[in-house]
């Protein structure tokens, strides 16, 4: 029986090696290799692929474009539509031209495409009917008008305002707004009667109210646009009277959510990080950008903690991480002797760049990459470590909650430059651009609500201060933050928005009211 | 008719009887009834209708120049009492965390290395044998199949970090589990106190002990166990007890008659008969181990969860499926393997 039972095991062991060995026969024979897919391709090869796709990237972008021809081409698109301009304003051609050419260029369109395309996109501009440039165009142009005399300055707002909330139901053609106003403004109209329209706009837009649509904000993940939110929604149901609402996510679920007009509002897309997610919807039409927020001066870089700094004061650029005194000290049991670095998330575009950076940086043999699979436990990594102040070395971003609330210090890097960031990415993360972006329709249903979006400016200092009081007081929440905010700093937010919705919001703080569309936290 | 009429007249139960049956049957119910409607009349009355909850302990004015009244909460009391806690647990017993984790990462080391120095063929034929030893020809060819997948896919590096990661779990779960079950089914106390904690272990939603967890022990290896062990322990505790306590009486008492000690009793009557129960136990700590695999990867313990995550992130299906059935096939091996050989070991037991 015996006997019998261990053929059997011989004859497996048999099969068994004779099978592997056709495999790893057929696999190029490398046995200790434990992924045998990838010996296909030899390192030699591989570093020529990859420095032949460098070279292409680094090709100039426009080679069949010259300068002279673009600009041909501009002043030929605008002296066409010159004679026949509705509804588009020089800044918009002028932006859509640039954005066709860029794009054209980028796919080595010729000459006569790139002109053919903007010629196609301004007729298609002409025929829309309002965009948010119009207005403000219509708007200036009343306002000379008004300025030379013949109407007062708020005859030339109510007109404005009515004007805008009728183009906006789509009554009106940006041309029609375009052409009352002017009316008005060349004394075909007395004073009473712009009064009437005036009146009468007021009446429709009253009964509006009663009719709008709830404009749902993404409420992100971190502080910095919940606040902004709390505060954007504050004006926007006090101010102007829209419902409001707030759907929780975070980055990419609530990126979809916006381009499929699940939700209308986003206060933060941070670019670069989500260049290309963002270029893909802009292109599809299903987001449009209306500024900026927070401001420029938000990176994302390596840091450690202040305390750590004071410790060890030499320590203050990634260069001075290739000393062996780091390695012991950022050490960690199982990382092999090297300095553990806490990257981005695994996945997220940053991981891939920050391992790029380790490598250009020279810090390969220095440092151990650990990935956490979560913003929230990369978080509480730092927490833990400054809690018992001891070191900690990572990759922390803009808004992220730590950055806000510890006291960090950005170790320096090569500043940035396009050439470096497509080759090798050794040198800093380029300055963040927060973009704020509606839906589409947003910008027809609610041309009031975008135009003060339009006039945002809470910028990273403000914001500090309400990072900086919330710390004060832990009991509040963004709701109190944004309440406290709105309280003190009316000199910023009546800039925002329009004498009227000033009046209302300034009577709805007093009165303590808070906003429907608010969440509970 | 007239019959008929008599028959209900004479036989059924005046109303009134009926009544007072009914009343009285249902008593308790229209007291409480009764007991609701009140408590709504005088809530209505004093409150009014859409009441909310009191959870606003006091009312603080916030810093700043245009204060703000902020409310702290029932939650936020509370709340804030737990993450001091936490605080504090983290400076004070860091030494603890410290010296626990060294010792889990020491350990996955040493496994993770001796099973990435042995070539792999060595490995897969190794494991197929200890499959066919223990099972069929199918279970070899599923073996074989299932890690040669692996391998192919490139999981080959996370697979065994993930073996290594559920081996150490598993032990610690048995080392601890073992003890506990046996102090269950001997003592009711114990029983009562330990079964809502193991209720809470298992339902728990992950994340809220994983946070702690990396306060603790920072990120990988030790978090990832820390918080599998958590999830995965439970059943091993569980089977343990019902094993021990399903020993039949008899069987005790004929120990106990042939003067063996309470420790000869647990460890050559109790346990042995028990064992198939524990095995099972063993088994399903196994399994809900592996269940964590991603959740373990998100505090950077590695292994396969680690290709889930970036799919997921990465927004690439394909990628999710194939590490996703990376980790079933490692589960029906581990699962096939322990079943064959516990069933083996308790033929030879009741052999034997």
């Amino acid at each position: 029986m015996l006997a019998t039972r261990f053929t059997r095991y011989l004859i497996i062991i048999g099969v068994m090696t004779a099978m592997f060995a056709i495999v790893v026969g057929a696999c190029g024979g490398d046995d200790d290799a434990p992924e045998p897919a990838q010996s296909g391709v030899s390192a030699e090869e591989l570093r020529q692929i990859v420095s032949e796709e460098v070279a292409k990237s680094q090709q100039p972008a426009q080679p069949q474009v010259s300068m002279e021809e673009i600009g041909a081409m501009v002043e030929n698109a605008m002296s066409g539509l010159a004679a026949s301009m509705e509804g588009v304003s020089p800044e918009e051609i002028q932006g859509m031209v640039e954005g066709a050419v860029a794009a054209a260029a980028a796919q080595g369109a010729s000459p006569e495409e790139i002109q053919a395309m903007v010629e196609g996109a301004v007729a298609a501009a002409t025929e829309n009917a309002v965009t948010g440039t119009d207005v403000q165009t219509a708007i200036t142009q009343a306002v000379t008008a008004a300025q030379a005399g013949m109407l007062t300055s708020e005859d030339v707002d109510k007109a404005v305002s009515s004007a805008v909330m009728q183009a906006a139901e789509g009554t009106l053609s940006a041309a029609d707004v375009r052409s009352i106003l002017m009316e008005g403004a060349q004394d075909a109209l007395t004073e009473e009667q712009v009064a009437a329209i005036v009146a009468q706009a007021l009446q429709e837009r009253d009964a509006m109210m009663t009719t709008r649509e709830t404009i749902i904000f993404s409420d992100l993940d971190w502080t910095s646009a919940q606040v902004q939110n709390r505060i954007a929604q504050y004006i926007t149901e006090f101010g102007y009277g829209y419902p409001t609402d707030v759907v929780f996510g975070s980055t990419l679920p609530l990126f979809n959510g916006l381009r499929a007009g699940d939700t209308h509002v986003t206060m933060e897309i941070w670019l670069p990080n989500q260049d290309e997610a963002w270029a893909e919807a802009q292109s599809m039409g299903q987001v449009v950008a209306i500024g900026e927020s927070l401001g420029k001066d938000w990176q994302s870089a390596f840091v450690i903690p202040a305390y750590l700094q004071e410790e060890y004061p030499e320590l203050d650029s990634v260069d001075d991480l290739k000393d062996d005194q780091y390695k012991t000290l950022f050490e960690r049991t199982g990382s092999g002797g090297k300095a553990v670095l806490v990257s981005c998330v695994l996945g997220w575009a940053c991981d891939g760049v920050n391992t790029a950076q380790v490598s250009g940086y020279g810090l390969d043999d220095y440092v151990d990459i650990l990935r956490p699979g979560d913003g929230s436990a990369l978080n509480a990594d730092l927490y833990g470590a400054y809690e018992r102040q001891e070191p900690w070395l990572g990759y922390q971003w803009g808004t992220n909650a730590p950055a806000l609330i510890l006291d960090l210090v950005r170790l320096e890097e090569p500043a940035y430059t396009d050439q470096c960031w497509f080759t090798t990415k050794a040198c800093a993360y380029e300055d963040a651009t927060i973009l704020i972006a509606v839906g589409p329709d947003v910008l027809q249903r609610a041309p009031d609500v975008v135009s003060m979006l339009r006039n945002w400016t809470f910028n990273i200092e403000r914001y500090k201060a309400v990072a900086a009081w919330a710390n004060d007081n832990p009991d509040a929440t963004n709701n109190d933050a944004a309440l406290w905010w709105l309280k003190g700093n009316e000199d910023v937010w009546s800039t925002w928005v329009t004498d009227e919705a000033q009046a209302s919001i300034q009577a709805a703080l007093a009165s303590d009211n808070i906003p429907q569309g608010w969440p509970e936290q | 008719m007239a019959r008929l009429n008599s028959m209900q007249s004479g036989e059924s139960p005046g109303p009134l009887k009926v009544a007072t049956q009914f009343v009285s049957r249902f008593k308790k119910w229209f007291i409480g009834a009764g007991a609701v409607l009140a408590i709504l009349l005088v809530s209505l009355i004093i409150w009014g209708p859409e009441m909310q909850f009191p959870t606003t302990v006091s009312t603080v004015q916030s810093s700043g120049d245009s204060p703000v009244e902020l409310k702290r909460t029932v939650r936020q009391v509370t709340g804030n009492a737990i993450d001091d806690a936490v605080d504090w647990l983290t400076v004070e017993a860091s030494w603890l965390f410290d010296s626990l984790s060294t010792a889990i990462i020491h350990s996955l080391d040493t496994i993770e290395k001796v099973i990435k120095w042995v070539p792999w063929p060595v490995m897969v034929a190794a494991l197929g044998l200890f499959a066919y030893s223990v099972g069929r020809w199918s279970l070899l060819s599923f073996t074989v199949g299932a890690l040669l997948y692996m391998g192919f896919m490139g999981l080959w590096p996370n697979t065994i970090d993930t073996i290594a990661l559920m081996v150490v779990a598993v032990a610690i779960a048995v080392v601890i589990g073992l003890p506990l079950g046996v102090l269950m089914a001997r003592s009711r106390t114990a029983d009562n106190l330990m079964r809502p904690i193991l209720d809470g272990m298992q339902t728990m939603p992950s994340f809220v002990y994983l946070l702690p967890g990396i306060l603790f022990f920072g990120l990988g290896k030790p978090a990832g166990i820390f918080a599998t062990l958590i999830y995965a322990s439970p059943p091993v505790i569980r089977l343990t007890n019902l094993g021990i306590r399903q020993v039949s009486q008899e069987t005790v008492e004929a120990a106990r008659s042939f003067g063996s000690t309470p420790l000869q009793l647990l460890t050559k009557v109790q346990i042995p008969m028990a064992l198939p129960t524990i095995m099972a136990g063993i088994n399903q700590t196994t399994m809900m181990a592996l269940a964590m695999v991603t959740i373990a990867s998100m505090v950077a313990a590695g292994g396969l969860g680690i290709d889930v995550l970036r799919a997921l992130q990465k927004n690439e299906p394909g990628n999710g499926f194939i590490a996703g059935f990376a980790i079933v096939f490692l589960a029906i091996i581990i699962d096939r393997m322990t079943q064959a050989f516990a069933q083996r070991q308790q033929r030879t037991l009741s052999v034997g």
